[in-house]
């Protein structure tokens, strides 16, 4: 036989998973939140992270520690450490951070998908894991797949040809 | 929040009611047709569950979403599926529309914000005429998206408070045909508070 079935899987919102290749791991519908895939050359296992807000720390409900940048990425570098995954080794492609509703006249500081993706840069620099692909901002949804044998990360978006980041 | 008790749940059921009963009114009148309104559901849903009452997190929808704030403050949103949205816009600016993403333009899009912004105003306000309380609503946005992107901005305001949202259901008909869309609102704790408070329901 041989055959092995491949699998995708499925990471919800303010939810992080690992995956093991040939499986594929995929979060869809990515507004202002962030997908971060955390990856190393050398390994057949990855991690995705769906986060939702910049900071644990701004805020006092915060037991669900895949919500937010700093705890979420800081829990997806552990899982990888204890499948024997150094921090050294990892390397990360994000996508998401949109604004997706802009109102005429607002005065917002800086809009929830932009704070996010400030904070997930300076979180991966604290580690010093370094952001080899990125497709974030703008004002649209995206759906991510991270295919870890070939290490690519297709975005797909409503009405646009996929990119391959 | 995550214990409310079944007399405060039949409180907002009832604000629902009333709000989304003179929402249907006021766009039977912009749009002269026979719309109807079922009874709102209340539910208390985790944030992978609201994209599913819509089609799922990839579903392509239209949503308008209006903030306000005072007294109580939050945002309530429109959402409907992209096919009743061509329907209504298409409707109001007498138009078809082909399968295509982009075929739904500008002026669509402006068209079903006014759409979006009569049924929220006349929603929201009469919460205010029920409570008293003092709030005042801002311009609406749209966005034409997959439903999991679209509601990350709600989900995300919710993320601040809990893990869980409590979302007023309520759905209409047109002659007997479902639309498949609902409105949602999305306030805090403390809001939900001086609501049941104006109310006289203690807490």
């Amino acid at each position: 036989m041989g055959v092995s079935m491949e699998q995708i899987i499925r990471v919800g919102i303010a939810d992080l998973k690992l995956c093991k290749t040939p499986d594929k791991i995929t979060t869809v519908g990515l507004g202002s939140c962030i997908g971060i895939v955390l990856y190393s050359a050398t390994h057949d296992v990855c991690g995705m992270v769906h986060i939702m807000l910049p900071s644990s720390k701004e805020i006092k409900n915060n037991s669900n520690r895949a919500k937010f940048a700093d705890t979420g990425i800081e829990d997806l570098i552990k899982l990888l450490d204890q499948k024997g995954i150094k921090k050294g080794s990892l390397v990360a492609k994000i996508a998401g951070g949109a604004t997706m509703f802009v109102f005429s006249g607002s005065s917002d500081l800086g809009s929830i998908g932009e704070r996010n993706i400030k904070s997930v840069k300076e979180v991966l620099a604290d580690f010093s894991i370094p952001i080899v692909a990125e497709d974030v901002g703008a004002d649209y949804g995206r759906t991510i797949i991270f295919d870890n044998s070939s290490k690519k990360l297709t975005v797909r978006c409503a009405g646009k040809a996929d990119k391959i980041i | 929040m995550e214990e409310l008790t079944s007399m405060k749940l039949d409180v907002l059921k009832e604000l629902g009611n009333i709000g989304a009963g003179n929402a249907t009114t006021a766009l039977s009148v912009m749009l002269n047709s026979n719309l109807r309104m079922e009874a709102p559901v209340v539910k208390m849903l985790d944030f992978d569950e609201i994209p599913e009452m819509i089609g799922g997190a990839d579903a392509i929808v239209a949503a308008v979403l209006t903030r306000f704030s005072g007294e109580v403050s939050g945002m309530m949103l429109f959402i409907l599926e992209m096919e009743e949205a061509k329907n209504l816009a298409g409707t109001m600016l007498c138009k078809t529309y082909s399968d295509d993403f982009e075929s739904f333009d500008h002026m669509d899009k402006s068209a079903l914000k006014e759409v979006g912004n009569i049924l929220m105003s006349s929603y929201i306000n009469s919460i205010g005429t029920m409570t008293n309380l003092q709030f005042r609503t801002e311009p609406p946005a749209i966005c034409v998206d997959m439903a999991g992107s679209v509601l990350s901005m709600p989900i995300s305001q919710l993320g601040q408070v809990g893990d869980k949202a409590l979302v007023i259901d309520s759905k209409f008909l047109d002659n007997e045909r479902p639309i498949n869309g609902f409105l949602m609102l999305v306030t805090d704790e403390m809001s939900y508070q001086k609501i049941f408070e104006a109310l006289g329901i203690g807490c």
